[in-house]
């Protein structure tokens, strides 16, 4: 007896944070740093900073030109749907599909990995803010439930995170990609800039900016800037771009509140009938196969969309036997991803003498103008922006053309034509019926139930591919492109944009949602979800900013309500 | 409107461009004794392997920088069909070069390994001319498109195509949008 109570203590903190990618690295940041001891528990391996084996590789030190084996490559069969997550140089990073199944009622790829840091190395760092035509979506058009906060709630929040994180961007003063503080951009190249005016002139002002990316700049907040390497995924050892290994856990770490357990395996949050509250979560270890509890006044679930609704969904009691959040019946529901990968690329005439030096980590970004002002689409709700980039082609242009022998030697030995290339990021609406649910038949490499997805675009998503095609053929054209080439993908799934969304979605009231305004589960206020899985609706835009505003917003209310004793 | 879009969707060309149903026939050679590398391939049958050294380096041979055999090609494209290529795409590599030396056994008498460098020249421009000229793409790659891609991939990859033909900078430290092409001198290799 006295010790278990011992142990209960010794497995007590002020405040828990499941997960440790965006979310979770952003909850431990700020609790930490407001005095909460934190425990931060990470169902994959412990990976600290600068352990990165793949970084300073160079091609001919990778196997096979960097490509799996066809034998490794049995294990990542769903991860290599992307076509250039997994390589040599990545695949510490990706889990295993054949340990970490799931089962598609339709397909959906879910691109992950498990350790330390989850999905912020890993991720393309383009970072924007929603806006308020973001906001007010679901509440216009009547699509999903509206969004409990407006832009004005979240503003000071995207100041707060950005200022921390390092984002480089130009500010544009556009009403739909409101401005945040920013390093100083990095340059467009000739190409770009001649699209850029291009565009401007024969479309109205449509703006093409240069992508704003968490990467940084300058020298901030002792992380050294970027090199131009361009070998992101592979982890920075120059911390030069934001990720929770880089950024947000060394600062956690030096409060000296932090705690972090890998191969920690949130598999429920532990519910208090009596209290109406959670007490705390229950682990299993990865490696002992050990089941344990761990307590906590509060709970930040930070797992991924994905599989923080699945901790819910399996945190079964008598209250709640469909899971914790589920009352309202939309836990689970609303999975939303971007559709990407339509759009055109053609080649730029011109800048023959002219090239460029270093390899940018991002590209342009060409914001949102459709169903924006004045314009106002009778055939699709919502919108997309472009990502994009000018280049002049390399080598990888050569099979075809430019011969053989001396010849090709020499035509290799310069660098070709430059081609611009665009692709959209559409909207998806929030549809009930795209969902997860639990799948107790397969179980995992840990015996825990899996998912499966039943998730499909539908014609809105298919109506405004066919606009976000014919629009970049047509911008490329008026920037003077020759052999415009349009892309129109017909394997396109959801899940392909990495950026699952919306299956413990916020809302105005317990009856549309799982979430309240501060992102609290409505029937159990001590539990707090932050990542994706909160998102009322996609907007067009990268996500993972408005996960960091969510989170950081959040945790400044959870302190809150811990100094007034309401959790 | 809808009429402008249709025509700019019609005209727009795709840039690799199709091949023709070339049938590359299966037959396996009868030839014979080759001189061994100095390596043991692990998928390219031994008594081709001369042959294959010897197209990687017409397609990209030394000169004033370094050819395909300093950059070990061969070795290079043995690896990839072994561990990475399909099945079907292992076959028709396998079968194509041994066409390859069938071909030029009919025509000169020997094996391509054992041609002059004017012989070889020959029959790779006949090869590459077709590819050049081609206007549909099969199915199945023909075999000197697998084999010419291979080469410049695994020669620009390479330690040495990509620092002595190539400009190579690991760490640039800085971006410069738009710089004169005779300051960088070159194509870069990444």
């Amino acid at each position: 007896m006295y010790f278990n109570s011992d142990l209960k203590a010794e497995n007590t903190y002020d405040a828990i944070v499941v997960g440790s990618g965006i979310s979770g690295g952003w909850a431990a940041k700020e609790l930490t740093e407001k005095g909460l001891k934190v425990l931060v528990l990470e169902r994959g391996r412990m990976v600290k900073h600068g352990e990165y084996p793949t970084a300073a590789l160079a091609p001919w030190q990778l196997p096979n030109n960097n490509r799996l084996t066809a034998t490794e490559a049995k294990d990542y069969e769903k991860q290599l749907r992307t076509g250039y997550t997994v390589t040599p140089a990545t695949k510490h990073w990706w889990l295993k599909d054949t340990e970490h199944p799931y089962t598609e009622t339709k397909r959906f790829d879910w691109i992950r990995g498990y350790h330390v840091g989850g999905r912020s190395i890993m991720w393309g760092r383009h970072s924007y803010r929603h806006s308020d035509i973001d906001f007010t979506a679901n509440a216009k058009d009547g699509y999903g439930t509206d969004w409990p906060i407006r832009y004005k709630d979240l503003a000071p929040w995207y100041d707060h995170v950005e200022t921390f994180a390092g984002i480089s961007g130009q500010k544009e003063g556009l009403e739909q990609l409101p401005d945040g503080k920013f390093l100083p951009p990095i340059e467009m190249n000739c190409a770009e800039k001649k699209v850029r005016e291009s565009i401007a002139s024969k479309f109205n002002g449509r703006v093409m900016s240069v992508g704003r990316v968490a990467n940084l700049t300058q020298d901030h907040n002792g992380r050294t800037k970027c090199q131009f390497r361009n070998l992101c995924s592979r982890g920075c050892p120059y911390g030069a771009y934001f990720s929770s290994l880089s950024s947000t856990l060394p600062a956690a770490e030096k409060t000296g509140n932090l705690t972090i357990r890998p191969n920690s395996i949130v598999n429920a949050v532990l519910y208090d009938a009596k209290a109406k509250k959670a007490s705390g979560v229950r682990v299993l270890d990865a490696i002992t196969k050990e089941s344990m509890e761990y307590h906590a006044k509060v709970i930040f679930l930070c797992a991924s969309a994905i599989n923080s609704t699945w901790i819910l969904m399996n945190s079964v009691s008598d209250a709640y036997p469909d899971g914790l959040g589920s009352s309202s019946g939309e836990l689970g529901h609303n999975l939303m991803d971007h559709h990407f990968r339509a759009g055109a690329s053609g080649e730029i005439p011109g800048f023959e003498d002219m090239y460029y030096l270093g390899r940018r980590p991002g590209g342009i970004y060409l914001p949102r103008f459709r169903n924006v002002g004045k314009d106002k689409r009778s055939d699709y709700l919502r919108g997309y922006g472009y990502q994009g980039a000018a280049s002049r082609v390399g080598w990888q242009r050569a099979v075809k053309e430019l011969g053989f022998g001396e010849e090709l030697k020499d035509n290799l030995a310069v660098p070709g034509q430059w081609v611009m290339g665009m692709t959209g990021f559409g909207e998806t609406l929030p549809y009930h019926e795209n969902k997860i649910t639990m799948n107790k038949a397969v179980l995992d490499i840990n015996g825990q139930p899996t998912l499966t997805f039943d998730c499909e675009f539908k014609e809105n998503e298919m109506t405004m591919r066919k606009d976000m095609i014919t629009s970049a053929g047509e911008m490329l054209e008026a920037s003077g492109a020759r052999n415009i080439r349009l892309n129109d993908p017909k394997d396109n799934a959801p899940g392909l944009g990495i950026h699952e969304m919306g299956t413990a979605r916020m809302g105005t009231s317990p009856k549309n949602s799982v979430l309240n305004k501060h992102n609290q589960v409505w029937d159990c206020t001590n539990v707090y979800v932050t990542d994706g899985a909160a998102m009322a609706s996609a907007a067009c835009v990268n996500p993972s900013l408005t996960y960091m505003a969510l989170t950081a917003r959040a945790a400044e209310h959870a302190v809150q309500e811990l100094k007034r004793m309401n959790l | 409107m809808m009429d402008r879009r249709e025509a700019l969707r019609l005209s727009s060309i795709l840039l690799g461009g199709t091949l023709s149903a070339a049938t590359i026939s299966g037959v396996l050679s009868g030839c014979k004794a080759d001189p061994k590398p100095d390596w043991t391939p692990a998928f390219i049958d031994k008594d081709h392997i001369q042959s294959l050294s010897e197209l990687c380096e017409t397609i990209l041979p030394a000169g004033k920088t370094p050819g395909a055999k300093d950059a070990k090609v061969d070795r290079f494209i043995d690896v990839m069909l072994k561990d990475v290529y399909k099945p079907e795409d292992q076959t028709n590599f396998a079968n194509g070069l041994a066409q390859l030396d069938i071909d030029a056994k009919t025509k000169y008498g020997k094996s391509f390994g054992r041609l002059s460098s004017d012989q070889r020249k020959e029959m790779v421009q006949v090869m590459d001319d077709e590819l050049r000229n081609r206007k549909e793409q099969p199915t199945q790659k023909p075999f000197y498109d697998m084999a010419k891609e291979l080469t410049i991939t695994g020669y620009c990859t390479s330690e040495e195509g990509a620092t002595k033909l190539l400009k190579y900078l690991p760490v640039p430290g800085e971006y410069k949008p738009c710089i004169p092409l005779s300051e960088v001198g070159g194509a870069w290799a990444i």
